[in-house]
This record gives structure tokens, C-alpha cells and sequence, in this order.
């Protein structure tokens, strides 16, 4: 009985902490792809584009190209609403839709390439002919067929693998934050 | 299911009669109560979206972003909420708040689990599901990172295991049937411990805990990045004396001489464990070995103080690598596991106290057990997900024994003799194959509804064979509230003890035994009104055909042979509700109530709690100082018939945590004290021990962590 008094008088005395208003003590978890989406934007901050490339945007903004079907659902909307909110370096979104051989992604800083385009990798990889486009995609076959960075779930979090011998070639320079938190540098 | 509903309800009036007893007893439960029914309105809050928001997200650096935690869109890890069982996972954060130093300890906070000494099985932990209740429990499955931990010889964990938590991520508790998964065990319910990972390490650190009753700990982990594997390494002694104030006042040999009772339990135990885990790209190693250098036998195994002299030793490694191939084909991912365990065990056994007979068993078993798995899983349909398995394991057992009386030895209660491989070994070296295949299909059949149906079969080369379906729905009722509506069957097969012990006085093996089987029906509810208010529901009723138990043979006979002789149902249900009332403060508590029933003779399953209750409170009063209570209600254990002492007397204990992180720049402190009360709390024993077995009296640790 004593026992259960005294838990009573701490229950008790813990209880009358003012109540806040608040949220999980542990984050909750993230969505896949809007945490994705925030990392495409994060690449276009942490990789160097060659002078040439820099001059031809327009208005300043950075383009993130998806090819094949998009995974991204509503999150790259809000990624643009949220970065042109913030007075962050606005982002441009161009869905391409299915790959055809006719596409012409110069025009893109980022090309997402979806899994739908699983059996074209290759052929997205040559016709891109080392232009400087970082190209990134789900899969980790991606950075094997000539890929620039697979993303990659490594115990219920999303990492990256980078091909840099891809992206040398096309003469684009990752920071180096960005290489040491990869999970796997292709040299 | 109506007539499940209509069933439960009628026990929800004995758990009304249950809880007004239990509030006239305890003036806590009244505290549960308020926390329970607080008003939820009141503080605002947004609801639904119960992930982070994308702007804060584009505030975070790139090294902050790859720590947070993803509710994946594919791959079979789910919210919890929404996965198609009723479970519980409890993560290293949640176990260093509670202050736990063993994996008994966290498991005794789960709704519907209890943990209990075994009376006959050298001291061990039962770890009691829902009412279903046996000496050597091998109804419940552990696994190690996937892997069972099991000796062949009795389907049960290593004899006095224990499991310290400082390598442990988490911890995943699956209440109810588990085999069309799992298979063998998975049958009252199945506990998956997850080691760390290098990066959940990332760094050095090493931390000592010492205590009362000679107690200590000392452990050292260290993970990191090599050349591109993420390694994490791990590895933990403690001993311990045990508690000398647990005195039993009367043993099978009575009260004073020849007995030492009144004495106390032996509970000593000295343990090395370690473990290491390394992934890179496609690969997973996972090694984890358990030293146990030796235990004490409780009251011994003949429930006789013996003088300290009986032990068990053993150890067990687990290996296993695996392979994921992600898109072999088109939307085709595959798992390849391979996987072996090597269990060694020896207990030594006095029966008696030494100026009594001098009768000594010393039983033995070495078990080789090896597996390969093939796990493929198609998402071509947007709408299904279908996962296929295929496998083998094969096991194999080799028994060793000495002893100074019975058949086979000269000199009767003499020096010990070796009777290995002799007919006179009480298990002859066994060996069975099995093969398995599993199917499951996810299915979003429409919006906010998935059905989730699965079967495997398993085909064991000694015994037969057994079929495991199972269906789970599960409906995003609205926003806040997921309904589930689940079945399934699972088994477990009889033991190589069960099916061949022999030479054994008292109970002997039976080659015809099928495997026991259970069918379970449960309705859950897990309803988050608010972001910070959680509240779960399940009800459950399940019926078990062919328990194995040992049946007197006929006179004149004296043995009991193993028969599938009992079948078991049972209902029950479980509350879970957890509050973050501020930022700093957060109360957690679920309460359990089992009525399980012998089917022929009607009786109760005896020696198992009817209502438990766990209430928490954990409050970080200061930056970096954090203050955790615990509270433990048991109560409702009946005797078994014929046993004519009153019931087991109800108790309540107390644990409380106090610890300072940071307290300089790397390290940790933290003090602890449990059975604050130091109620004198008792887990059932057999009738020559007439006042059961007391649990640990107040105890008082303190630990000194240091991250480097």
C-alpha cells in the first residue's frame, strides 16, 4: 500500500508539469519520396555544373527533369511551393513521361531516371553522351549500367551510391560532404 | 466472429468484477485510470499527417537527412500501426529509458507477456503469452537478427538464458501465431531481437554497470565504415551472485535436515556475449555468439537445494549471410540466407543436498543446425505484392551424459560414469530434415483496405508434416483509427526429446506425437486521436489442439510417456495507451487479461497471471536528466487442481531510473533501483515448495557510460 501511495505522489507530481503543446519526442518517420525529393534538391546544392552549363540557365532556376514513371506523387510540387516560400534557389520540374528515343534532357541539371525505364538505363546513359547532367535513379543497378548516383535504403534509411568516374567524364564535381556520406564511391 | 464478440463481452464483465477488485486493492490503478480517460480536448493539435513536413525538411543538412528514419513505400516494413499483426516493437531508446539490463526486463513491459522462473527447467525465464503456459516454453520463437535461438533437444532458448541489452536496436514482439511466416514455434507468439549496425554505433563506446547482490556489467561496441562495409562489433560480460535473501522455507526434502531448506535459490550467472554485424551493398553478415560460463539452478532441478553445487553451462554461435539481389528480374527482388547455428550445453545436476544421496546427472547436447533460404518478392501489380519462399534446414543433435546412478553404472551413487552413446543415454544422437515453401500476397483490394493472405507448409523428414495459413485484414477506418481483423494457424513440432527421450524415470519420449497447433482470431484497434495520444485495443481467442504434455502410463508402470494429450482454448485482450503530455513528459501503460481453459477438464491454466498491469511515467525534468518509473501489477494466478494452497498472492512492484546524459562532454551516468518497495513478490513453484519462489528484493545499480 505504501508503494502505491508514493508512485501515486510522483504520478501525481509529474502530472502537474504544465501541459505544451507538442509532438513526438522521437521524430516520426519520413516519406520516402518527399525525403528523396529534398535530396534531389540537395544534390543540385552539393554538385559543381561546368561554366558552360551555369551560363544557359535563364532564370537562375535549377531543372529537375523524371523520365518514366514518376514515384515522386505530390512531393516535387512540394518541393518547388516550399523552396520559392523559403526565397531558396527555385527549382524548375519537367515530367518527360515514358522515355522516347527523341528526348532531348540538356535542358536539365538533374535527370530522374523512374524504375518504369528499368530496361533503358543504358540507353538514357549513352544518349545523355556524357552531357552535364547529373543523372540519378532508385535503383543500384543504375550507377553499374553508367549511372551517376543510385539511392539506395540501408537499414530503414536512404543513402547514396556515386559513380564518379560518370560524372568526371561529364565534368561535374561532387563536394565532398557529398562523397563521404556515400555509402559507396565508384572511383 | 460474432460469436467471438459475444464471448468477449461476457469476459469483459469478469474484467470489470477483475478491475473493481484490483482498485479496491491498489489505489495506482485509480492513477492509470485518470491517465486513461483524460480529456483529449483541450490541446490543439493537427491531425492525420503523421509525417514530418517537408519544409522542415529542407532546413536539415545533408548529414542530418540520412539519419531520419523512412516509413517505406515498398519492402515489407510497415508502420506498425498497419502491419497485419498485433505487435510491439520496442527500440534501444525506449530500453535505456526503462533502464533495463536485460532482455527480460523489456519483456516484461509488453501487454500479455509475462515472465516467470521455470520450476523444472534449470531456473530459465518462461516467457508466458496470453495464458500459454508450459515448463519449457517452446511455444514462443526467439530469434536473433532473424535467426531462432533454440536448443534441438527441448524447442526451448539456451537453459538459464540471458540476454543483456546493450547490442540490442530493437526489439520486435509478435503477439499470437506467427508460423505461415516463421514456421516451427512461432505459436504463442515470436520475439525478433535486432543488433545494432555500425552506423547506429558510429563511433566508440563502452559503459560499466555494477549493483547489488555482486552484480556487474562491462560492455564495449564500436561500428564504423570499412572500405565500405558497416561494421559493427560488440561484446559483454556481466556476473552476478543473485539475490541470497531469496530464501525458499521449505524444499521437496521439507524443512530442515537432511534439507537446506530453509536456503536460498542459487541465481549466480556469469555471461560473455558478442555479436558482430557487417553490410556492404548487397551483403549482410550477421555473427552473435552467447557464453554462458555458468548459472545456478534456481531451487535445483529436483526443486531440492542442493548447496550452490548444480550448474549450466553452454554456448551458442549464430551465423548467417545474406544476399539481396534487387531486380534480378523485372520486379523481382531475391533474398538468399544462408545460415548455421552451433549450440554446446552441459548442465550439471546434484539432486540432493550433500549429506543426503549423492545422485549426479550431468545430460549434454551438441547441436549442428544449417539452412538456406530463397525469399523472392514480386510488385509487377501495383496493387499486390506478392512474396515467395523456399527452403531447407537440417538439424542435428549428439547427447552426451555422465552419471553415478541408474542403469548402466557399476558403483550406484559412486564417481560418474560416461554413458554417451550407450543405450543407456538419456536422448540417442538425432538428426531431421526439413523442407519448406511459404506464399503470401499483399493486396490493396480498394482504397484504405488491404488483405493480406499467406500460407506455408513444412515437411520434416521424423514427424510429418504441418500447414500454416493466414489472413489479416486491415482497414484505414478513418484517419486517426485502423481496424484489423486477423486469423492464423501455427504449430510446433514435437522436440527430439519429446519424440525419443529415454532411460528417464519419470517421463519418456514418443515417436507418434504430432505437432501442436493453434487457431487464432483477433480484432485490434489502434486509434491516435490526437499526434500525441495513442490508444490499442485487441481482443483474442484462440484454440490449441494437441498440446504435448507427459500421461501417467498404466499401472504398474511409474512413467509418463509424452501424448498429444491436451487441447487449450482461450480469450482475452490487451489495452495499450501511450500520452506525450509535454515535451518532457510521456506516460505509457497497458493492461492484459487471459482466461484460458483446459478443454476437457475445464479447468484454468494454472500458475499464469489472469490481469497484469504495466504503468510508466518518464519525465526529462532537466536538459539531459531523465527521471522513469515503472510500476508492475500481476495478479490472478490460480493453482493447479488438485493443488490445494490458496491462490498465488497478487503483487506489485516499483522500478525507478534516474540518469544524466552529457554530464561531461562524453559521458553518461545513470541510477537505478528496482523493487523499490522490495515487496515480497512470489512466482508460482510446485507444491514441495509450498510458499513459491520469491522474486529479487530491492536491488540498487549504477552505470557510467562514455562515447568516444
Amino acid at each position: 500500500m505504501l508503494c502505491s501511495i508514493i508512485f501515486f505522489c510522483i504520478f501525481s507530481f509529474v502530472s502537474a508539469v504544465p501541459l505544451q503543446r507538442v509532438s513526438y519526442a522521437q521524430p516520426p518517420p519520413v516519406r520516402e519520396y518527399e525525403l528523396k525529393a529534398v535530396y534531389l534538391y540537395n544534390f543540385l546544392q552539393f554538385v559543381q555544373w561546368p561554366e558552360t552549363r551555369r551560363a544557359a540557365v535563364k532564370d537562375g532556376a535549377m531543372v529537375i527533369g523524371i523520365v518514366g514513371d514518376s514515384p515522386f506523387g505530390e512531393a516535387l510540387a512540394a518541393l518547388q511551393a516550399d523552396v520559392r516560400r523559403s526565397g531558396m534557389r527555385p527549382v524548375r520540374i519537367i515530367e518527360y513521361g515514358p522515355y522516347q528515343e527523341q528526348m532531348d534532357f540538356s535542358e536539365c541539371h538533374l535527370l530522374f531516371v523512374g524504375l518504369s525505364e528499368k530496361g533503358n538505363f543504358r540507353r538514357i546513359i549513352a544518349r545523355l553522351k556524357d552531357s552535364p547532367v547529373l543523372t540519378v535513379a532508385d535503383s543500384e543497378n543504375f550507377v553499374a549500367a553508367g549511372g551517376m548516383i543510385s539511392l539506395v535504403q540501408n537499414g530503414g534509411k536512404i543513402r547514396w551510391i556515386i559513380n564518379r568516374a560518370a560524372a568526371d567524364r561529364a565534368g561535374l564535381r561532387f563536394s565532398a560532404q557529398l562523397l563521404s556520406i556515400a555509402v559507396r564511391v565508384i572511383e | 466472429m460474432d460469436a467471438l464478440l459475444t464471448t468477449l463481452k461476457s469476459d469483459e464483465v469478469a474484467m470489470v468484477i477483475v478491475a473493481v477488485r484490483f482498485l479496491n486493492k491498489t489505489l495506482s490503478a485509480a492513477v492509470l485510470c485518470f491517465l486513461v480517460s483524460l480529456p483529449v480536448s483541450g490541446w490543439a493539435f493537427s491531425r492525420g499527417d503523421e509525417t514530418v513536413a517537408m519544409s522542415s525538411l529542407l532546413t536539415k543538412g545533408l548529414s542530418e537527412l540520412i539519419e531520419l528514419d523512412v516509413a517505406l513505400a515498398t519492402g515489407t516494413l510497415k508502420p506498425l500501426k498497419l502491419a497485419p499483426s498485433v505487435a510491439t516493437v520496442i527500440t534501444a531508446q525506449d530500453i535505456e529509458d526503462m533502464g533495463a539490463a536485460t532482455l527480460d526486463e523489456v519483456l516484461m513491459t509488453v501487454p500479455g507477456l509475462h515472465v516467470q522462473p521455470s520450476a523444472t527447467n534449470i531456473f530459465t525465464s518462461i516467457w508466458t503469452i496470453r495464458g500459454v503456459y508450459s515448463q519449457l516454453n517452446p511455444q514462443v520463437l526467439l530469434l536473433i537478427d532473424g535467426q531462432p535461438l533454440r536448443n534441438n533437444g527441448n524447442g526451448n532458448k539456451p537453459h538459464a538464458f540471458r540476454l543483456p541489452v546493450s547490442m540490442i536496436a530493437r526489439i520486435e514482439i509478435i503477439r499470437g501465431p506467427g508460423s505461415a511466416v516463421l514456421g516451427a514455434d512461432a505459436f504463442a507468439g515470436a520475439i525478433n531481437v535486432i543488433t545494432k549496425e555500425g552506423s547506429e554505433i558510429n563511433g566508440s563506446n563502452a559503459g560499466f554497470r555494477g549493483g547489488s547482490f555482486g552484480s556487474y556489467d562491462v560492455w564495449a561496441q564500436h561500428g564504423g565504415s570499412y572500405k565500405g562495409w558497416d561494421v559493427a562489433l560488440g561484446a559483454e560480460y556481466a556476473k552476478a551472485d543473485g539475490d541470497r535473501k531469496r530464501i525458499i522455507e521449505k524444499d521437496a526434502l521439507g524443512a530442515g535436515p537432511p534439507s537446506l531448506a530453509p536456503g536460498p535459490l542459487d541465481t549466480h550467472y556469469e555471461n560473455f556475449n558478442s555479436s558482430l554485424n557487417a553490410t556492404k551493398d548487397k551483403i549482410r553478415l550477421n555473427f552473435d555468439g552467447f557464453w554462458k560460463i555458468g548459472a545456478g539452478a534456481g531451487a535445483g532441478v529436483s526443486n531440492t537445494l542442493n548447496g550452490d553445487r548444480s550448474k549450466a553451462e553452454g554456448y551458442t554461435l549464430l551465423g548467417s549471410v545474406s544476399y539481396i539481389e534487387k531486380d534480378l528480374l523485372n520486379d523481382f527482388d531475391l533474398t538468399t540466407r544462408i545460415s548455421g547455428s552451433y549450440n554446446w550445453a552441459r548442465n550439471t545436476f546434484y539432486f540432493f543436498p550433500p549429506d543426503y544421496r549423492n545422485a549426479i546427472g550431468r545430460p549434454g547436447a551438441e547441436d549442428l543446425n544449417g539452412g538456406i533460404e530463397f525469399s523472392g518478392d514480386y510488385r509487377r501489380f501495383s496493387d499486390h505484392r506478392v512474396r515467395l519462399s523456399l527452403g531447407a534446414s537440417n538439424y542435428n543433435t549428439d547427447t552426451f551424459q555422465e552419471k553415478n546412478y541408474g542403469p548402466g553404472v557399476a558403483v550406484q551413487f559412486g564417481p560418474l560414469v560416461d554413458i554417451s552413446d550407450t543405450p543407456y543415454v538419456y536422448l540417442k544422437d538425432q538428426s531431421r530434415r526439413l523442407f519448406y515453401s511459404a506464399i503470401q500476397d499483399e493486396w490493396a483490394f480498394a482504397k484504405n483496405w488491404e488483405l493480406t493472405a499467406g500460407i506455408r507448409y513444412d515437411d520434416y523428414s521424423d514427424f510429418g508434416n504441418a500447414i500454416s495459413p493466414r489472413i489479416a485484414l486491415v482497414w484505414n477506418t478513418t484517419p486517426e483509427l485502423v481496424t484489423k481483423l486477423l486469423y492464423g494457424r501455427a504449430f510446433r513440432p514435437p522436440t527430439f526429446g519429446e519424440l525419443h527421450q529415454q532411460n528417464n524415470p519419470a517421463t519418456i519420449g514418443n515417436s507418434h506425437l504430432d505437432a501442436e497447433t493453434i487457431d487464432t482470431y483477433e480484432l485490434a484497434f489502434d486509434y491516435r486521436p490526437t499526434k500525441v495520444l495513442r490508444f490499442g485495443l485487441n481482443l483474442f481467442e484462440y484454440r490449441i489442439r494437441g498440446l504435448i504434455d507427459y500421461i501417467s502410463d498404466p499401472a504398474p508402470a511409474t512413467t509418463k510417456t509424452a501424448r498429444n494429450a491436451r487441447d487449450q482454448k482461450g480469450r482475452g485482450f490487451e489495452v495499450e495507451t501511450e500520452w506525450l503530455a509535454t515535451e518532457k513528459l510521456r506516460f505509457r501503460a497497458n493492461v492484459s487479461y487471459q482466461r484460458s481453459t483446459d478443454e476437457l477438464t475445464a479447468s484454468v491454466v494454472a500458475d499464469v497471471p489472469t490481469v497484469k498491469l504495466y504503468a510508466n511515467a518518464h519525465w526529462k525534468f532537466l536538459p539531459e536528466w531523465s527521471l522513469d518509473g515503472q510500476y508492475f501489477w500481476v495478479g490472478g494466478r490460480h493453482r493447479a487442481v488438485g493443488d490445494t494452497r490458496p491462490d498465488i498472492k497478487d503483487y506489485d512492484l516499483v522500478n525507478m531510473t534516474l540518469r544524466k546524459n552529457n554530464i561531461m562532454k562524453h559521458w553518461d551516468i545513470a541510477v537505478a533501483v528496482r523493487n523499490l518497495f522490495d515487496t515480497d513478490a512470489r512466482e508460482p513453484a510446485p507444491a514441495v515448495i509450498p510458499n513459491d519462489y520469491p522474486l529479487e528484493h530491492r536491488s540498487f545499480w549504477a552505470e557510467l557510460r562514455c562515447r568516444f
